[in-house]
């Protein structure tokens, strides 16, 4: 009995000794997944023709994006704004331009491949008003959201 | 890296302890004289004589059990001499505790009458513990049997739910968790046999427990001294999920139990069985589950994306000796859930959770019966986290991985007249801490070690329950930084003492009175210090705080008991004030960076909750009885003369039963009323009435016993709110549900 006890337990010594040394399981949160590098945008500017048209600041909107019900608007360009205040657009191919239109009967989006990542138009579809959120995507997550900016569409 | 440093020290730390553990083992083993008895007895029903099969026995003492045959025998070999407590645990019958001497080298020979029991339903069940546990902590509520088939539910939280003081913090009905006396969070832990789990269901609300409770055993609520065994924040208290993944038993033959559950709120089907065997001269034991349910519906309509899916299961394998038992087991345990629309419109289409726990114990228990020491507990736990939030397009919000290592010996001391249950315990465990998608959060490694003793004191009438403990707790990120959110992030100690003891003074044989007196530490979690970033399916944008310091509380209760046969009154006033009580604050802002969220600041403030309970069993009439609880708390932040956010309300529960042989009925009204002290930001919620129906039907073959229950809640479909569910304002709680379940016994 003595014998067999010490060999069961030498035994279950042995194969903690095998576990928590030799294949101590890695965090299923692989290293490449905590890449803590994001776009860190607190606001966003919307110009056409280098005339600000919408500020979104620190949680504060000002500005309305109006259109013509059938007409598209002028190329708008978005950039983002940085903690310090400085404009950017996010660089490298994991990040996209995403947006949700509120009521796409009343507006909707159209970007052409010329137009690059961070530019479109917004084509009023019937009169109306509608509003836009704007996010910047990393991979698979939105690294930014924006509060909705109001679309005007009239006739 | 210093976590890498600290990785390589607490392994090192690990396998010394366990190496120790079982050298000390094996040398007490071999020294330690071994002689043996045999018990063998017969089970059979007072009024018929008649044998009774499935009656589970336990000789608590020595921790040994065993399952009567369908001819009401069994027989248990290779006993310690001496003298032991042989207790009864039978569906349907009152249990009975008788002491027996046990003689060296003699058979001793037993017949036991059970008289037919009528089972507290709704009230408190105050029993003492069973096998494949410690067996030195006797819970202050216990679920088993019929009282656990009558209130299963999808998760731990809505099963336990309706007792005095406990309510169910939810966010849809898979991520439920307890709430006991207004504490949440890992103020009440949440224990699978007696370990903890490993989850991060006690970080946030829309995080799940992990563990089914279609395959439970039992369910214990521990309180006051007893539950600083378990850790040094149970100001709350600690519910013990008894499932037995390492068999503790010695069988001669193959025992165990299936069930299958059906509801009609969600068209949910459960299934879950369990199985022990002898296997040569090893027992092994698996067990597996499976639930699916749809959206929930309520009389206002359907609650989108309320669907669960839970899969789960686990394999053990041990030896059972005289000499104790040691052995091993693993378990998966998968969910992919759904978590309701923000109420805000946020996620009008709500959030998806996966998430998978795969699970590994290593358990040994050593009776030495020598030394002034009854048996030696060693134990191992493995348990590897990984979950992830996903937006209702399949985009990934965030996700978390926490590998997580629990080690943990106990010597429990010899009883004698004065001194019962002592146990001297030492832990040790570490948790690996990683989050990704979008997240500020650094990666962080925690160290942690306790000592702790517990005791009991019998002095004629009077009975003294006193523990003392110290913690200590490393949470290392790995960098130091300055964040304009968090603060300096950088490595933090803690460590203190807690300690509780309750006195009783058992006036006359039916009136006892007690009071209960801890102090608790707590230690802030990794995501209390360090979260940033947006949390998708908390909807929440959160903040930690690097400064946070340790929180401690110190709890007082007065507690009256009244018990005579079949009845009880038990009633209970209770304080608890909470120096640094962390919790995430909504500031009412939303965040620059996630439109879509608000910002919830983690934040340390002095806290006060004051409460009573009642709750009574008492028999009627004939084969009537009624049964009943009631409980309040009132909790307020002193530093800003705020209420607490998400205090229950007070709330109430009747029921009269009916108990007549195999058959029983319960018809219950629980109430609640309107919640007004609220926190910031958060809305009122209005009272409610709500009536359910219980029934249950056994029938028991010389081979099998089967079981039969019949729930009807919520019967008149009323549309009514719960103040701790965080989606009450998109949905009422679930309508009018029909359960059914089956369960056969082998």
């Amino acid at each position: 009995m003595r014998k067999f006890m010490l060999t069961l337990f030498c035994g279950a010594a042995l194969l903690i000794f095998t576990i928590t040394n030799c294949s101590r399981d890695k965090n299923p949160v692989s290293n490449s997944d905590t890449d803590h590098d994001h776009a860190e945008a607190v606001g966003l500017i919307i110009s056409a023709n280098g005339v600000g048209l919408i500020r979104y600041d620190k949680g504060q909107v000002s500005g309305e994006l109006n259109v013509k019900k059938g007409d598209m608007t002028p190329l708008l360009t978005i950039q983002f704004i940085a903690e310090d205040g400085d404009l950017f657009q996010p660089q490298g191919d994991d990040y996209t331009l995403s947006w949700d239109v509120a009521d796409a009967a009343v507006a909707d989006v159209i970007q052409h491949d010329e137009d690059g990542k961070w530019r479109l138009h917004v084509r009023g579809q019937s009169s109306g008003s509608t509003t836009i959120v704007f996010k910047i995507f990393h991979g698979d997550h939105a690294d930014f959201v924006s509060e909705p900016i109001p679309i005007r569409v009239t006739d | 890296m210093g976590a890498a440093r600290d990785t390589m020290v607490i392994r090192i730390c690990r396998i010394a302890i366990f190496m120790l553990l079982h050298a000390t083992l094996a040398n007490a083993i071999s020294d330690a004289s071994r002689k043996t008895a045999t018990l063998k007895g017969k089970l059979v029903e007072v009024e018929t004589g008649e044998p009774v099969a499935f009656v589970n026995i336990l000789l608590q003492e020595i921790n040994r059990s065993i399952t009567s045959d369908q001819n009401g025998d069994f027989i248990l070999f290779d006993l310690p001499a001496g003298q032991v407590t042989l207790k009864t645990f039978r569906i349907g019958y009152r249990n009975i505790a008788v002491p027996l001497e046990l003689t060296t080298d003699d058979t001793l020979e037993i017949v036991l009458a059970l008289n037919r029991a009528v089972i507290h339903m709704g009230g408190v069940t105050v029993e003492s513990s069973r096998a494949g546990d410690s067996g030195t902590v006797v819970p202050d509520i216990l679920f088993s049997d019929k009282k656990l088939h009558q209130a299963l539910g999808q998760t731990i939280a809505q099963t336990i739910d309706y007792e005095p003081g406990i309510s169910q913090r939810t966010m849809g009905p898979a991520p439920a968790r307890p709430v006991l006396r207004g504490l949440s969070g890992d103020r009440l832990l949440m224990l699978e046999d007696n370990e903890q789990t490993g989850d991060l269901s006690a970080t946030s609300t829309d995080h799940a427990v992990v563990i089914e409770p279609m395959t439970a055993e039992r369910i214990e609520v521990i309180r006051g001294p007893e539950a600083l065994i378990y850790g040094s924040n149970t100001l709350g208290g600690a519910v013990n999920i008894i499932r037995g993944y390492v068999p503790s038993k010695k069988l001669t033959r193959l025992s165990g139990s299936a069930s299958v559950q059906g509801e009609s709120v969600n068209r949910g089907f459960a299934a879950g069985m369990d199985l022990t065997a002898p296997l040569g001269p090893l027992t092994a034991r698996v067990d597996g589950s499976y639930r699916n349910a749809d959206d929930v519906n309520t009389p206002e309509g359907i609650l989108h994306n309320t669907t669960i899916l839970t899969k789960n299961a686990s394999a053990g394998l041990s030896v059972v000796r005289d000499w104790g038992f040691a052995g091993a087991a693993a378990s998966d345990y998968q969910s992919d859930y759904g978590i309701p629309p923000d109420p805000s419109g946020g996620h009008p289409s709500g959030v998806d959770i996966k998430l998978d726990r795969r699970h590994m114990e290593m358990r040994s228990e050593l009776r030495l019966d020598a030394f002034g020491l009854q048996r030696l507990e060693a134990s191992y736990n493995h348990s590897v986290y990984f979950h992830q939030e996903l937006e209702s397009n399949g985009d990934l919000g965030m996700e978390f991985g926490v590998v997580s290592d629990f080690i943990q010996g106990l010597i429990l001391i010899k009883n004698n007249n004065t001194l019962k249950n002592g146990v001297f315990g030492i832990r040790t465990n570490t948790r690996d801490y990683a989050s990704g998608g979008l997240t500020f959060t650094p990666n962080t490694f925690e160290t942690a070690a306790a000592g702790f003793y517990y005791q009991e004191i019998h002095l004629g009438r009077f009975l003294l329950h006193g523990s003392i403990r110290y913690d200590y707790k490393n949470i290392d990120p790995g960098e130091d930084r300055y964040s304009r959110k968090v603060g300096l992030i950088r490595r933090r100690t803690y460590g203190d003492f807690s300690a509780a003891v309750s006195p009783h003074w058992l006036m006359s044989p039916k009136w006892s009175i007690g009071v209960s007196f801890m102090r608790t530490f707590r230690a802030p979690t990794t995501e209390e210090l360090f979260s940033e970033g947006p949390h998708l399916a908390a909807y929440s944008y959160e903040v930690g705080n690097a400064d946070l310091n340790k929180e401690t509380g110190i709890g007082l209760e007065l507690f009256l008991d009244y018990k005579i046969e079949e009845s009880f009154v038990r009633m209970a006033i209770y304080q608890n004030d909470i120096y640094n009580y962390t919790f995430p604050k909504n500031t009412g802002e939303k965040s620059w960076t996630r439109a879509d969220l608000y910002v919830y600041q983690y934040v340390g403030e002095h806290a006060l909750m004051r409460g009573a309970e009642l709750s009574f069993h008492l028999p009627l009439a004939g084969h009537l009885h009624t049964a009943g609880s009631a409980s309040y708390v009132w909790g307020e932040l002193l530093d800003h003369k705020h209420p607490l956010p998400y205090m229950p309300p007070l709330e109430g529960k009747v029921n009269i039963g009916y108990e007549l042989g195999i058959i029983s009925l319960s018809a219950s009204m629980r109430t609640a009323a309107q919640q007004n002290r609220v926190g910031e930001f958060e809305a009122v919620t209005a009272g409610y009435t709500v009536f359910d129906f219980y029934g249950q039907f056994m029938l028991s073959s010389r081979r099998h016993l089967h079981s039969f229950s019949f729930t009807v809640e919520n019967i008149f479909n009323s549309a009514y709110r719960k103040h701790l569910n965080r989606v009450r304002e998109v949905m009422p709680e679930p309508g009018r549900n029909f359960r059914l379940l089956y369960k056969i016994f082998i």
